[in-house]
């Protein structure tokens, strides 16, 4: 119960701002992005007191609750119609119950991977905060589940065995009410019967059931970045930068979740915010609040990250968030009509790269690469029978749905999904590549790209009246 | 189209159902073990010393020596099937040379590391200082060492190979 209890609080956190700065057109979909944001809001409020080495269930608690209660009375001043108070009260109580149900047992899977993260997350609890034997060994995962597991000092239990499993269920209703408001914004009869088949499609893949049972940080990975690029979506196409907030938010977490995850989250933030019609002030402060936090914490990283690390050193973690302040920068000369014709070709520019670093890679290391290659292959293609045929239905769903026209703002899902399946690859250059198993690195990562998949095909199947006629596709970007 | 689609879905959907059922036939080392009996047999198939030495890394790594609760926590239900593995070890300590045998661990459940450690350390447990820990299997086979820990109170135990520890030990 002492799980559960933490959890609803954190879904309280999330939905109070959600209301305050999000959607609040939308109340279900507050409460249903409230336990994904407050999760990440409570990891970085954790964060920054575990590297000003002053963590501890009270100091947490003292931080977090002022800042809820300020979302809170934002909240309360812009209104809460009784029906939104309705809505937040009905899922609240659905969502404890479900928490307390999801986490009364232990049924998580946990590898070497995961007793890391737990075990790193124990010695930061006991010390009250990072410390020279602790943030060393935070060079090869992202920090965001060891924070979040460091969360149990606040409950009564060693670690937070019921997050994997809360955090894959609700993420379904996300999807769901992602999927049909953005049916809405195409068509003015959104169809639930596609909503539900394309949710029940993406869980019914046994690759993400174990996911939601597996303590890492590929499948939170996927939840974030699908919830950034979903609510970017909306934002563009309602013209409404409400859903922003919690946008940046989640892109915050994704950036958290892997070392990889930063470069990622820059490819998506130029095949999406490079590209926005949204006014600019509606960007600016959260693109910025998240380079700062995510920069931030990579500086201290590479202050502490051994010079000969595998994963990270510090003149790896100076880049990303050089890389990342150069993004925001980019950003902030985009008003210039030049940058802006540049931005255009973005989405080109960042096809060519991904073609171009393949084309390297694999002249350089042509065995490697390719037994990279057949490995993950073998992994979607039946061999680690998880994935099923997902991938191959993935592959003729996408051929079908050729006669349709295209949606509206399709880059990160059309150019950014196979750019991130490239630089999946590209990512294996330089270790002992890909193996055949389920717990292999990039069988694992691929996870991101499957949401993202399912979710536009819906969109794109189900949003059109009728299979487009000949001529220039109805595609803007 | 859409029907064709729609079909399609249903098809994949079908077909996840039964692929659900394949995973479950896996052998217990290609896929996800949860009952204790699936958990035993996964323990005793990770012959692999690597993989035993995780299941002792997650047991001592997580904890503090000294500490006032060392304690066999009891929120992972699989967690006695680790335990169990752990228990074909012995374990010396250093300098005390204290043993802690395989027949002496098994069957213990939560609390009796902890009364062991307590008794051994005058009742109090908090203010031992351990240089060095000793972990041998039981077919004497892989020695490992758990390194790093000692002077500093706060410092947590890694667990490494004996040969490696060798390489790097002060």
């Amino acid at each position: 119960v002492s799980q559960a209890l933490l959890f609803v609080a954190l879904h309280l956190v999330g939905v109070a701002f959600a209301l305050a700065f999000g959607p609040r057109q939308r109340p279900a979909l507050c409460c249903a992005l409230g336990f994904g944001a407050g999760l990440a809001i409570g990891v970085v409020v954790a964060l920054i007191l575990e590297i000003a080495q002053v963590f501890g269930a009270g100091a947490w608690i003292a931080a977090l609750a002022p800042i809820a209660g300020v979302f809170a009375v934002i909240a309360a001043r812009r209104g809460v119609p009784a029906r939104t108070a309705l809505v937040v009260a009905a899922w609240t109580g659905g969502f404890a119950l479900a928490a307390i149900l999801l986490s009364a047992h232990n049924v998580v899977i946990a590898s070497y991977d995961s007793h890391r993260l737990v075990l790193i997350s124990r010695v930061i609890v006991d010390d009250g905060g990072m410390t020279e034997l602790s943030l060393p060994r935070l060079h090869a995962w992202g920090v965001f589940q060891v924070v979040a597991q460091t969360l149990s000092v606040a409950t009564k239990q060693d670690f937070l065995y019921g997050l994997p499993v809360v955090s894959g269920v609700a993420f379904a209703p996300v999807f769901a009410l992602t999927l049909w408001a953005a049916l809405g914004a195409l068509a003015p009869r959104p169809r639930a019967a596609a909503v539900a088949l394309a949710t029940l499609a993406l869980f019914s893949i046994p690759m993400v059931g174990y996911h939601v049972v597996y303590l890492h940080t590929n499948f939170a990975s996927a939840i974030y970045l699908f919830t950034f690029v979903a609510l970017w979506w909306l934002a563009e196409t309602e013209g409404e930068p409400s859903y922003l907030p919690v946008a940046f938010v989640a892109m915050t977490a994704f950036a958290l979740q892997r070392t990889e995850n930063p470069l990622v989250a820059i490819v998506f933030l130029a095949l999406t915010i490079a590209q926005s019609e949204l006014p600019r002030r509606a960007i600016t402060p959260w693109l910025a609040g998240f380079v700062i936090v995510v920069g931030g914490w990579y500086e201290v990283l590479a202050e502490n990250v051994a010079a000969d690390g595998d994963f990270l050193s510090p003149a790896r973690c100076r880049t990303i968030w050089g890389l990342l302040v150069a993004t925001l920068g980019w950003w902030l000369v985009s008003t210039h009509i030049l940058v802006r014709r540049l931005n255009r070709w973005l989405p080109h520019a960042l096809v060519g790269a991904t073609v171009l670093g393949l084309a390297a890679a694999f002249a350089s290391k042509p065995g490697h690469m390719g037994s990279t290659v057949i490995a993950l292959l073998q992994n979607v293609h039946d061999e680690v029978p998880y994935w099923g045929f997902t991938w191959h239905a993935l592959a003729l769903l996408a051929a079908l749905a050729l006669v349709f026209p295209a949606p509206p703002r399709r880059a990160p899902f059309v150019i950014g999904v196979p750019v991130f399946l490239g630089l999946a690859v590209l990512m294996a250059y330089s270790g002992p590549g890909y193996r055949v198993g389920t717990g292999d690195s990039g069988n694992r990562m691929i996870i991101n790209a499957v949401p993202l998949a399912v979710w536009y095909l819906a969109l794109k199947a189900a949003g059109s009246r009728r299979p487009r006629s000949p001529g220039p596709a109805s595609g803007t970007s | 189209m859409k029907k064709v689609l729609a079909a399609v879905v249903a098809l994949w959907i079908a077909h996840n159902a039964y692929t659900w059922t394949r995973v479950q036939q896996l052998p217990c080392e290609q896929r996800v073990c949860r009952s204790p009996r699936d958990l035993e047999h996964w323990a005793r198939s990770f012959r692999h010393p690597r993989i035993s030495a995780q299941l002792a890394h997650f047991y001592f790594f997580r904890q503090y020596i000294p500490r006032t609760r060392i304690t066999i926590p009891p929120w992972m239900s699989n967690w006695q099937w680790y335990f169990k593995a752990v228990s074909r070890m012995e374990v010396v300590v250093a300098p005390d040379k204290m043993l802690v045998r395989a027949d002496a661990v098994e069957g213990l459940k939560s609390g009796a590391i902890k009364r062991t450690w307590l008794r051994r350390n005058g009742g109090q447990g908090t203010r031992r200082i351990v240089q060095e820990l000793y972990v041998r299997f039981a077919d004497g086979a892989t020695e490992y060492v758990l390194a790093e820990g000692g002077t500093d109170r706060r410092a947590p135990l890694f667990l490494m190979p004996a040969d490696a520890y060798e390489e790097v030990k002060p």
